[in-house]
């Protein structure tokens, strides 16, 4: 039998529809980039479980979501939110993701306190007079007005 | 072990078996077992003895993931660009999957010369298939080869019963001859 008699006789039997792999692999090929970032996440998640000795369920009862999530999240094809990251960090212990800058944000420890309304038209009163209350509340959390200052006040 | 379907990978030359109460076909199936961190990340485990028999060197779990996803990563792009193209070389008008025949006496790897195309020298990572003519080869299944021989381990034992059922069923739809047929290997050892 040549090959051209077997291709012909594969019109037979082969499907009509594509192999999967051609839609899965169009997909890997397009999302490479963040997926190979999920597949890391994915894979310190499991390495961390094991070191543990955990397991997907019970890391799915600390961050009281469904054992079937963490299994999607630990096969490394999971777009993880910043939020799910920082979950899983402090569920784990762990950093699963390094992000330029965040270390500093960190030490600042910017803290959000009800400041009585005399106090803070005392300290920042140029800003007052042009500005609403909830605005020069929300300047105070970005350190116009350090904390530390305005515990001496109290 | 009943096959269901055949389905075309790259047309005119690679075809895959699925089996019966599989989700897709064996050779999308590789690809999303070597894409998969857990699946990965549990079979090293499992074969940690032989991940660090030496055979390639010693290599930790983590090292071995990776470095799976990676050689998947290179040979998936490499036949996509085949499927898609129809041939491997621009320069050449001819598909050249660099498959190596399995020594049928101890399912051996036959070293052969093969065409360089970017992946590592010893990649672990296997495709087994059957050629049923001439640069025509239906895959029937595959998967990460720690050990020197196939008959070695549980999960390259069961790779063979897939050899031998697609074979069984190639004859049985009239598309093998019992004297005209090899076990291959996609590879790309030197």
């Amino acid at each position: 039998m040549n090959k051209d008699e077997i291709l012909n006789k594969l019109q037979n039997v082969v499907s009509t529809e594509p192999s999967k792999w051609h839609e899965d692999a169009d997909f890997r090929f397009q999302n490479k980039e963040w997926l190979k970032r999920s597949q890391c996440v994915a894979l310190n998640i499991l390495r961390t479980l094991r070191a543990k000795d955990l397991s997907q369920k019970d890391l799915a009862e600390r961050l009281g979501v469904s054992p079937q999530l963490v299994n999607k999240w630990v096969k490394g094809k999971e777009n993880f939110t910043f939020e799910t990251v920082a979950k899983l960090e402090e569920a784990l212990n762990i950093e699963l993701m390094s992000v330029t800058g965040f270390e500093g944000i960190q030490k600042t420890e910017l803290k959000m306190v009800e400041i009585p309304y005399s106090v803070l038209t005392q300290n920042i009163q140029p800003e007052i007079k042009e500005h609403s209350l909830e605005m020069n509340v929300i300047s105070f959390t970005c350190s116009e007005v350090h904390y530390d200052d305005y515990k001496k006040t109290i | 072990m009943k096959i269901v379907d055949i389905f075309a990978i790259v047309k005119g030359s690679l075809l895959s078996v699925q089996f019966d109460g599989m989700s897709s076909d064996e050779f999308a199936l590789l690809f999303d077992n070597w894409n998969d961190v857990e699946y990965l990340e549990q079979f090293f485990e499992d074969n940690k003895a032989d991940l660090q028999s030496g055979f390639y060197g010693k290599i930790s779990v983590e090292e071995a993931v990776s470095r799976t996803i990676e050689e998947a990563e290179a040979l998936e792009e490499y036949i996509r660009n085949v499927a898609k193209t129809g041939c491997s070389d621009p320069d050449e008008n001819r598909l050249d999957l660099t498959f190596h025949k399995l020594s049928e006496k101890d399912y051996s790897i036959l070293l052969l010369k093969s065409k360089a195309y970017g992946l590592h020298n010893h990649s672990w990572l296997r495709i087994y298939a059957i050629r049923i003519a001439e640069n025509l080869y239906v895959v029937c299944g595959g998967g990460i080869k720690l050990t020197e021989t196939m008959n070695e381990r549980k999960h390259l034992l069961k790779e063979l019963e897939k050899l031998e059922a697609t074979k069984q069923y190639l004859k049985k739809i009239d598309l093998l001859n019992e004297d005209d047929y090899d076990f291959t290997e996609i590879s790309d050892h030197e």
